[in-house]
């Protein structure tokens, strides 16, 4: 008689309604993680392949590398780079995305962005190091010119602007920075920075203190070393923030 | 983050209640992932955000959570 009970009913049906909105959100994630693995597999590869084109370009300009050797490796980096940037278009955010956005709360939907930004920029950081590798080069053999100190000069502002905005001191919110903060910010949230930083700050301090112990050889050397240093330290702790966040959606500790 | 002397009854009582973990979320104020990482053991609570879901669930912060002996 109790399943006559309408209270029991209505109660059975909300549960039951709440299982399959639980089961299609599960479902979602699992998906929406399976692209987002593709996606990030295919954009670090396009790095690796700036990267790797970066230092060959810089190799053969300085004589270190032989004109055809050095050709055939950028033609192989680009290639390797352009398949990779093909990849990571066909895996870009779809109808999926969309459906679990729909399905998550605004704080979920802001951090998410938030973390993305933050594991673009530690990636993208690379790409301008692996751009920015030449004018060091040219800076550090006295032949630099303004450009490459303005361009130069970008690497430590962005090392900052990834830490700044893992420590939380950088709200990036369309000009709503201050009404964002409160969806930006929750416990976890706090938690999970302070293991970044954790991460990234004692990586900076021995890094520094290798560029420091490298310069007292050769000061030009330390000039090439630093940016790597700031990069390195910055994209790290940006990096295992993003991580983080993605397993504790998973359910997991990092 | 997490600590295995803690035992939680969240998940329990939360599908007792038919929420979602996104529905628990909004009502307390956090994350959805939050509430995923409470649930699994992963990350402690603090004595705030205990309440608040104990208060979302309407029950007390013993009933949620208790020490594993």
């Amino acid at each position: 008689m109790t399943l006559c009970n309408p209270k029991v009913t209505l109660g059975l049906e909300a549960e039951l309604a709440a299982m399959d909105d639980r089961d299609e959100v599960e479902d979602l994630l699992k998906r929406e993680r399976r692209r987002q693995d593709r996606e990030r597999l295919g954009s670090l590869v396009m790095v690796l392949g700036l990267v790797a084109g970066g230092v060959v370009l810089a190799l053969g300009r300085s004589g270190l590398l032989a004109g055809e050797t050095s050709d055939a490796l950028l033609v192989a980096a680009a290639g390797v780079s352009i398949m990779a940037a093909i990849t990571t278009l066909a895996f870009r955010p779809g109808k999926e995305a969309r459906q679990l956005e729909a399905l998550i709360g605004r704080r979920d939907r802001m951090q998410r962005g938030r973390n993305d930004l933050i594991y673009a920029l530690s990636i993208a950081a690379w790409g301008m190091l692996a751009g920015g590798l030449a004018p060091l080069i040219r800076i550090a053999q006295g032949r630099g010119d303004g450009s490459d100190v303005f361009f130069v000069g970008t690497l430590p502002l962005l090392a900052s602007l990834i830490l700044m905005s893992v420590g939380g001191w950088t709200v990036f919110g369309n000009g709503r920075a201050r009404q964002n903060r409160k969806w930006l910010e929750d416990e976890f949230t706090q938690a999970t920075r302070s293991r970044a930083m954790a991460l990234g700050f004692p990586l900076l301090t021995m890094a520094m203190g290798a560029v420091f112990l490298l310069g007292l050889y050769k000061a030009e050397w330390a000039v090439l070393a630093m940016p790597f240093g700031l990069i390195g330290a910055a994209s790290v702790a940006g990096l295992r923030f993003a991580w983080l966040d993605r397993q504790a959606e998973a359910g997991k500790d990092g | 983050m997490g600590d295995p002397r803690l035992g939680s009854r969240l998940k329990e009582l939360r599908t007792a209640a038919g929420l979602t973990q996104a529905e628990l979320a909004e009502r307390a104020g956090v994350s959805r992932k939050t509430i995923n990482t409470v649930e699994n053991g992963v990350f402690v609570p603090s004595t705030l955000l205990a309440l608040s879901l104990a208060r979302a669930l309407g029950t007390t912060v013993e009933g949620l959570f208790y020490l594993v002996e």
